[in-house]
């Protein structure tokens, strides 16, 4: 269901995406699908335990097995210091933790963290050396959950550390666990609490949850002689990539170039590196081309998953509901480095509700497991969990609707959140009135042990660098060269966008995914933001291509360039010629014409944009919880968003329907488990519980259209507010199916047993 | 003129004030005036020529990059707030 | 690669797509190592390497399998269809049709592993409800659609009548 009508042409229509045929046939080339003549394969030696220190490695008998060609280590990188940084988007990473994660030097901080690689003639011969590559450790005890890793006592997974104040950016003198605390405040909150006719104060438990992306991680490298690195792989970030291997390997950036196959999925996980400079290392060593690629085991316990979180929300109103005040402390596990999204979830926590009164604070805390990345909406979802299960606690004693409890509350343009920050012209009131007009808010929901939830989750994009190069072809259609890896199809996306600038269909314009010497500086695709950067970044173009199609229309009419005019019907208009009639020529025409009167035209543009505008998300699920297997099911869902403007509805229909999908898989069965010496139990699909294509319904989707006043087609990001309201929507339903208050995700069917069964409280 | 958020952890450096006003066209402008208004606490935003690596600050809430080259237009509300990254959809 | 400790080769005759074949697999190979790096069937696609997500299905003599799970040498004799094997020289089967119209892929990557399995599907039964179509796929992992628009594409595609193309 889309809710506008649009004055577009192409913009709002449902081409068919420019690389689908590739991938429905097979043709399509992804990371994993490289070969290249003399190629080795390399594995991973990883750590059987999750905290030690690394006594001795040695590799003489895998050197020894005949077809293995050469073994690094972490002595084969620079060492890099912890205030050395590298850019990500509009952030800077810290090169020590970024060298420490791809490679343990002297101490292993996780299960699975990498010690050793090597690299053999055949894959076979490469496991196979694995186990002959021989480690001692000494093992130490690990941090395995947040709150005992904040307590004094506890060992250190990293001596140097100590907790950073993000404000004011001091250290403290002893060292500690907690790599950072956040705080941020407004009005007065005691005094809000006082004012508050109801209090509620509850505490929530998330476990780490992977992106759970179908393609491994992959990476192949070759160094060639005169020092060029080349790198293909599958990441979300090639000129990102490009600038941490310049980092990692202290190689200049002019000799790296990184190629971007298509890549299977990637969530928030496939930003960092990790194969890439081992690889690289290795092709360094051998002078062949490498390839590595990481088993769905090494996924689980080596890639990045999400935080496991403790959140606790404490919301004051008033009997008519009206929040008054609002306390929240977020403890979010990093992993085994520094760099949770709690900073995310301390923005997002309380955002979509105008709360006068708030403090909240955020710690950024070490234990000894994978180290976290960056998840769809990082930190946010977590954080609604909390805030939307107070919320429908809060409407149920105040016995208000659920959605009018929100849509009093909600906040509207101008209302500032606890940083500071006013709201501009934003989609929250109306993604709730959607949700409570909808036929499945409306419906009535009956039978035995079931139950309706709802929650409604805020995101806030991101903007930064794109660069669109587009050159007009002899047939009149246009080439269009991006560097924005394309997960989702934002090359529809955004050489629609192109197209509607242009005036001409959408299959006239043929986008291509280029390799970092091939198109100017382009940022990760994440944060929402490429359908937005990109295709503002292509409209540029656009306008650049129109204003010089006018100029070479003016200079074959032999008139000023001033007489001329590009119409959005892609007909170019001059002045009267000597028949007394308008000159005018279509775009397909003029383009034929090109080469002959001074040679094809070439649009393009850098751009960098902040006007990224938020997007609002209401979700409303029905369940039915099985008293006898405890099994949840989803028996209806239905998600209303504020999408800005739909460019392609079928696939913002999709980022909602994947987002909502992880959503459901994070509050019913995904979960990392470890044992009590910090392995991981469940590092397989089999175990690690994504849904299926039985374990959901169709997903409805109502677009609610509020364009970006910030963009030219008025795009806000899409992809990631679909998974915000996901977790507190179905806690919700199952509480008004059973009765009980889930505090603690995943609700799998044990933990709805335990519940459920007499005896067990 | 331009007006400036001081998250709490700082309002110790500015009388306690949770917002300050400053003149400047610039975010670098802003950082100097603000520092003339409370003393110390431009050492606490910057780190050598440029803002800490850990911390942005937003000109109406957005945080652009062109660094303390920002343009900041008369009556903007300037915000000082971790840098954090975005994930990614599909 | 000869010169590698503790690998043999074997020689494997099978009918691929339609085309006997013959080719040299490393006796550990699995049929998913042997389609890919063997023969440069790069379609078929690794996801989890042990039977949980159903990118590298295939048709093995009539049976929806994981290549994965299948040893190269056991597949002797054997006839086999990969995604390159789904469309003809006439043009895209109906089910790829279906997905393109339907927008049901993503990455993408998961999509050779449904279409596979969706064939299969619509060759037992060319007018499956959804619950059918629900079950049939529930061996195969997609992570970015929600299966919303994939189930959607399998009926439009049954719909047209021509599913056993």
């Amino acid at each position: 269901m889309v809710t506008a009508e649009k004055p577009y042409k192409v913009v709002g229509t449902r081409p068919i995406r420019p690389d689908g045929t590739d991938k429905v046939t097979g043709r399509a080339n992804y990371g994993a699908d490289i070969r290249l003549p003399g190629m080795l394969y390399g594995r991973v030696k990883r750590s059987p335990i999750a905290h030690g220190k690394i006594k001795r490695i040695d590799a003489s008998k895998a050197l020894a097995l005949p077809g293995v060609r050469a073994v690094m280590t972490a002595e084969d990188l620079p060492r890099k210091g912890r205030r050395e940084f590298a850019p990500l988007g509009s952030v800077k990473i810290s090169l020590a933790t970024l060298s420490g994660n791809v490679m343990a030097r002297d101490k292993v901080r996780y299960e699975g963290h990498a010690v050793a690689a090597v690299c053999a003639t055949d894959p076979h011969v490469a496991e196979d050396a694995l186990d002959l590559i021989e480690v001692e450790y000494e093992e130490l005890p690990p941090v395995l959950h947040a709150d005992e890793a904040m307590l004094a006592s506890a060992p250190l997974i990293d001596e140097e550390l100590h907790t950073r104040e993000m404000a004011t950016g001091e250290s403290a003198e002893e060292p500690s666990n907690v790599a950072m605390h956040f705080v941020t405040e407004m009005g007065d909150v005691e005094a809000g609490f006082a004012e508050a006719e109801i209090v509620l104060e509850r505490s929530f438990k998330t476990k780490m949850v992977h992106q759970g992306y179908i393609e491994p991680h992959n990476a192949t490298a070759f160094w060639r002689h005169d020092g060029g690195l080349e790198i293909w792989c599958s990441t979300q970030a090639t000129f990102v990539m490009r600038d941490h291997l310049a980092g990692l390997l202290e190689h200049p950036v002019s000799k790296i170039r990184v190629t971007p196959q298509e890549i299977g999925g990637g969530f928030g996980g496939k930003i960092s590196v990790y194969l890439e400079p081992l690889a690289a290392v290795l092709s360094r060593k051998t002078g062949k081309p490498v390839k590595m690629t990481l088993t769905r085991d090494e996924v689980f316990r080596a890639t990045g998953p999400t935080s496991g979180t403790a959140i606790r929300v404490k919301l004051g109103a008033k009997r008519d509901g009206t929040l008054v005040a609002a306390e929240g402390e977020l403890v979010y596990e990093a992993g085994a480095f520094p760099g949770s999204p709690v900073a995310a979830g301390v923005r997002c926590i309380f955002t979509a509700y105008a709360i006068p009164n708030q403090r909240i604070d955020g710690y950024d805390v070490l234990v000894n497991k994978p180290k976290v990345q960056p998840y769809r909406a990082p930190g946010a979802s977590a954080a609604c969990f909390a805030t939307d299960s107070v919320m429908d606690e809060l409407a149920e004693r105040l016995d208000l609707d659920p959605i009018a409890l929100r849509l009093k509350n909600a906040a509207v343009e101008g209302t500032r959140s606890a940083d500071g920050a006013a709201f501009g012209v934003i989609g929250n009131r109306d993604c709730l009135q959607a949700i409570q007009s909808s036929p499945h808010y409306r419906s009535e929901l009956q039978g035995p042990n079931r139950g309706r939830g709802v929650a409604h989750g805020y995101w806030y994009n991101a903007g930064l660098e794109s660069s669109a190069y587009a050159s007009v072809n002899s047939d009149g259609t246009v080439a269009l060269v991006l560097g924005s890896p394309d997960i989702g199809g934002t090359r529809a996306s955004i050489a629609m966008q192109l197209a509607e600038t242009l005036g001409i269909p959408a299959e006239r314009v043929i986008p291509q995914v280029v390799d970092t010497d091939s198109v100017g500086f382009t940022s990760v695709t994440g944060g929402s933001r490429t359908a937005f950067a990109g295709g503002w970044a292509a409209h540029e173009a656009g306008l650049d291509l129109r204003q010089q199609l006018a100029a070479r229309a003016a200079k074959i009419w032999g008139v000023e360039a001033e007489q001329v005019r590009y119409r959005d019907d892609a007909v170019i208009v001059g002045p009267a010629g000597e028949d007394g009639g308008e000159r005018s020529i279509t775009f397909t025409e003029l383009a034929a014409k090109l080469a002959r009167t001074g040679g094809m035209i070439v649009g393009r543009a850098d751009s960098n944009h902040a006007s990224a505008a938020p997007t609002f998300a209401t979700h409303v699920v029905d369940v039915e919880v099985d008293p006898e297997t405890g099994k949840v099911e989803i028996l209806r869902y239905t998600a209303a968003q504020d999408v800005g403007t739909a460019i392609h509805p079928s696939y913002v229909e999709g980022q909602i329907q994947g987002g909502v999908s992880q959503g459901v898989g994070w509050a019913l069965n995904e979960e990392y488990r470890f044992d009590e010496k910090g392995r991981m139990e469940n590092a397989s699909f089999l175990d690690y519980r994504m849904p299926t294509a039985l374990d959901l319904p169709m997903i409805e989707t109502v677009l609610v259209e509020v364009p970006n006043p910030g963009h030219p087609y008025g795009v806000r990001g899409v992809g990631e507010v679909p998974i915000v309201p996901p977790l507190a929507a179905v806690a919700n339903a199952v509480h008004a199916a059973t009765g009980h208050r889930f505090t603690e995700l995943p609700i799998s069917p044990a933990a709805v047993l335990e519940k459920l069964l007499p005896g067990e409280e | 003129m331009a007006r400036v958020f001081i998250p709490a952890t700082l309002r110790a450096r500015c009388d306690g004030r949770s917002e300050v006003e400053v003149e400047g066209t610039t975010l670098r402008q802003i950082v100097e005036n603000l520092d003339a208004a409370c003393p110390g606490i431009a050492a606490r935003i910057l780190e050598g020529d440029a803002v800490r690596p850990d911390l942005a600050l937003a000109v109406n809430g957005v945080v652009g990059a062109e660094g303390l080259l920002e343009r900041v237009p008369d009556g903007a509300e300037i915000q000082i707030m971790p840098a954090i990254a975005g994930g990614g959809a599909g | 690669m000869t010169e590698a400790a503790g690998t043999r080769r074997i020689v494997v005759e099978a009918t691929i797509n339609g085309e006997p074949q013959e080719f040299l697999a490393d006796e550990r190979d699995s049929l998913l190592e042997a389609l890919r790096d063997r023969i440069g069937l790069m379609g078929v696609k690794e996801g989890c390497n042990n039977g949980n997500c159903g990118a590298c299905t295939v048709i093995l003599d009539g049976r929806l399998v994981c290549a994965c799970l299948v040893m190269a040498a056991e597949v002797e004799g054997s006839a086999i269809t990969t995604i390159e094997g789904i469309a003809s020289s006439d043009g895209l089967h109906p089910l790829q049709q279906a997905f393109l119209e339907d927008a049901a892929l993503q990455c993408g990557v998961c999509t050779p592993g449904f279409i596979v399995a969706a064939k299969a599907l619509l060759d037992v039964n060319p007018h499956p409800a959804e619950d059918d179509v629900r079950l049939w796929l529930a061996g195969n992992l997609c992570r970015c659609t929600g299966y919303d628009k994939i189930v959607q594409a399998v009926l439009d595609a049954a719909g047209d009548g021509k599913e056993s193309a």
